[in-house]
């Protein structure tokens, strides 16, 4: 459910930044809303995760990237997406301070921690293959990714060949993760080498 | 001239007023329904997963369970014997290989 309050918050983020005189109040408003409600989502995860006796995570696996024993990687990516977030929710806070291109450029590391809590929500999830999960994850990455390119970009009037360069990093991004979620966390057996824990795994 | 110009300006600041008023309220209604679908979802998807880790015996169990401890000893004799009943006697009854 973060993920898909962060995809909404991130593609209201980039109509706010293509098209500033749009309902600027409701854009804006509903962008840092959604954003402050997928932090709390977030945060209801990781006590979910910590609480959960399956995984058996401790307080300092989840927030120490690669310390955990279940799923290290993916669960270190989750961590990491938290901690990008985290610059992006202090860098916009009401009284920053920071000068407006600072700003922006921190504010679009969000992007990156967009991207790197879509793939920790298909390494980690263990419900990746519920249809109703992948329909939901399939949605809001299609959704970000066309309105990047067809908002963000599409507007852009200068820096035509940087535009082309971003459009093709973002798809290029989207495929690779496609093609290794196919490969990867859709497969039978992707909990064993995901990393999960050997004695947590159903033997048949 | 000046009254007149400060009477149009004074409605054109009681309009930007309301549309301000309005996107608010709007803002606040859409922030409550996303709040409350995604609680919704949240809670629908957890029990999704919830439901398809549990197998029905545990259903079984976790209601003879219940039954236990509403009446005392009211779900000993609901649960299944984990050894086989034994036969008590009668002819066999045969169910394959017939010639």
């Amino acid at each position: 459910m973060t993920l898909i309050l962060l995809s909404v918050a991130v593609a209201l983020g980039v109509v706010r930044a293509a098209h500033p005189a749009f309902q600027p109040l409701l854009v804006e408003g509903v962008h840092r809303n959604l954003t402050l409600l997928a932090i709390a989502f977030a945060a209801l995860h990781v006590v979910a995760a910590v609480a959960d006796p399956y995984a058996q995570l401790s307080v300092l696996d989840a927030v120490v990237p690669l310390l955990s024993a279940y799923r290290t990687t993916w669960m270190a990516f989750g961590i990491v997406s938290g901690y990008l977030f985290a610059i992006v929710l202090i860098s916009s806070w009401p009284v920053r301070r920071l000068g407006r291109v600072a700003w922006q450029w921190l504010h679009r590391v969000a992007y990156v921690g967009w991207v790197v809590a879509v793939v920790h929500s298909l390494g980690t999830g263990s419900d990746v293959r519920n249809p109703v999960f992948l329909a939901l994850t399939m949605a809001a990455v299609v959704g970000v990714l066309v309105t990047f390119l067809g908002v963000r970009l599409a507007e852009e009037r200068n820096h035509r060949s940087l535009r082309a360069a971003v459009g093709v990093v973002a798809i290029v991004t989207i495929v690779v993760i496609a093609v290794w979620a196919a490969n990867g966390p859709m497969r039978p057996g992707w909990a064993r080498s995901a990393g999960t824990p050997p004695g947590l795994l159903h033997t048949p | 001239m000046s009254a007149w110009l400060s009477a149009e300006e004074q409605k054109r600041l009681r309009r930007s007023r309301r549309r301000r008023g309005d996107q608010q309220d709007t803002l606040r209604r859409i922030t409550v329904v996303a709040a409350v679908a995604a609680t919704a979802l949240n809670g629908i998807l957890f029990a999704q997963t919830g439901l398809g880790s549990v197998s029905a015996g545990d259903v079984e169990n976790t209601v003879i369970d219940l039954i236990g401890a509403v009446l005392p000893g009211g779900g000993s004799g609901l649960r299944p014997s984990a050894s086989p009943t034994p036969a008590t006697g009668g002819a066999p009854v045969v169910v394959s290989g017939g010639s």
